[in-house]
């Protein structure tokens, strides 16, 4: 049987019922399953965002590197990722406590900073000692940013790419 | 019954609200939520992979550029649609204007790997494998109107009809042309067994 100009008409003037939020949502996970959005692309638009929101350069990934477990166990290992812009340079090193945290010891290479981390939930700051160095314990694991800040001066932000604590 | 929490545009409005206000903490959850609407928006105005990813990308930014000039926090979700499908629409249109028969950028000639075959095991599914084949017979027009509302809640129906440039009862609170020709299509199938 075709459908008829006038049941079309019919139809459309109807309210919407649970048929047509079967087919609607079965329009949903077919375009889901058949061209789906790239996987990383809401970590990248968020990165983004945060970058121009606070008009900050984003600091460049110069050294990574996983530290061999010392003890043998699973979560007993070090990561190191150094980051540098505009003259400055940050290590982190990544301290896993557990399954689901980890701490974070950081050494800058200038003092009088401001240091905030960006967790998925919710975002901490600290800041540097003389010496440079920050800390932060019982991270979550996840996508992380550091948002550096100098204290004097009015230098713009600087953001470092997301790292997977 | 739906109340405000159910509609997309409302909870756009929340977020922006209080991201205006220096509270950004809204906003990774409404980047999650609005984001594949914008995908199907730019998608279905013909870009490549790489050009919907740049262009959904961009909107955003926009938002974040334009925040001070949004008046009313209740139109972001429009905003963000119709400034989706003006660029995917100016990009094509640049496209087609520059580069009538070939393409130089390679990432426009690369297969879209993410995109499978029909053959996809997703489509083992009778009735999604119904639906694809009838939406694909749909006009253009309604494809891009079905494929967005498809990403919002129901009460936001109207609202991205009207950001796409659709007449107004296009879809919302009636089913609309676009719907009732799909529909149509499917309960007069005879292979389409979905139970009311």
């Amino acid at each position: 049987m075709t459908p008829t100009p006038e049941h079309e008409f019919t139809l459309a003037a109807e309210p919407l019922d649970t048929t047509d939020a079967t087919i609607i949502e079965a329009v949903r996970d077919v375009h889901e399953a058949l061209d789906p959005m790239p996987g990383d692309l809401l970590d990248r638009i968020k990165f983004a965002m945060s970058v121009a929101s606070l008009e900050a350069e984003v600091a460049e990934i110069v050294s990574e590197s996983a530290m061999a477990s010392v003890r043998g166990t699973d979560y007993d290992r070090a990561d190191t990722v150094t980051f540098a812009s505009d003259g400055l340079s940050v290590m982190v090193s990544i301290e896993h406590s557990g399954a689901a945290r980890a701490d974070i010891a950081g050494w800058a290479s200038e003092g009088d900073l401001e240091v905030e981390l960006r967790e998925r939930s919710r975002t901490r700051t600290t800041s540097t000692d003389e010496d440079g160095r920050f800390a932060f314990a019982g991270v979550e694991r996840g996508l992380v940013n550091f948002v550096l800040r100098r204290r004097s001066g009015d230098s713009p932000p600087i953001i470092t790419p997301a790292i997977e604590i | 019954m739906h109340t405000d929490a159910d509609s997309l545009a409302s909870r756009a409005a929340t977020a922006f609200r209080a991201f205006r206000d220096g509270d950004g903490s809204g906003m990774s959850t409404l980047v999650d939520e609005v984001t594949p609407l914008l995908w199907a928006v730019a998608r279905q105005q013909g870009l490549a992979h790489q050009a919907a990813e740049d262009v959904v990308q961009n909107t955003w930014l926009k938002l974040v550029e334009h925040a001070s000039s949004i008046a009313d926090p209740q139109s972001v979700l429009k905003w963000l649609i119709t400034t989706t499908k003006r660029d995917a629409w100016h990009l094509t249109a640049r496209a087609k204007r520059e580069e009538p028969a070939t393409t130089d950028d390679v990432r426009d000639v690369e297969p879209d790997h993410a995109a499978p075959s029909p053959e996809a095991a997703v489509l083992a599914e009778a009735d999604h494998r119904l639906v694809w084949d009838h939406f694909g017979r749909l006009p253009e027009r309604c494809r891009a109107l079905l494929r967005a509302i498809a990403f919002a809640d129901r009460p936001d129906y109207a609202g991205v009809a009207e950001a796409l440039g659709m007449p107004i009862g296009s879809i919302g609170p009636t089913r609309g042309r676009c719907l009732a020709k799909l529909r149509a299509a499917l309960t007069s199938d005879p292979r389409w067994e979905m139970t009311p």
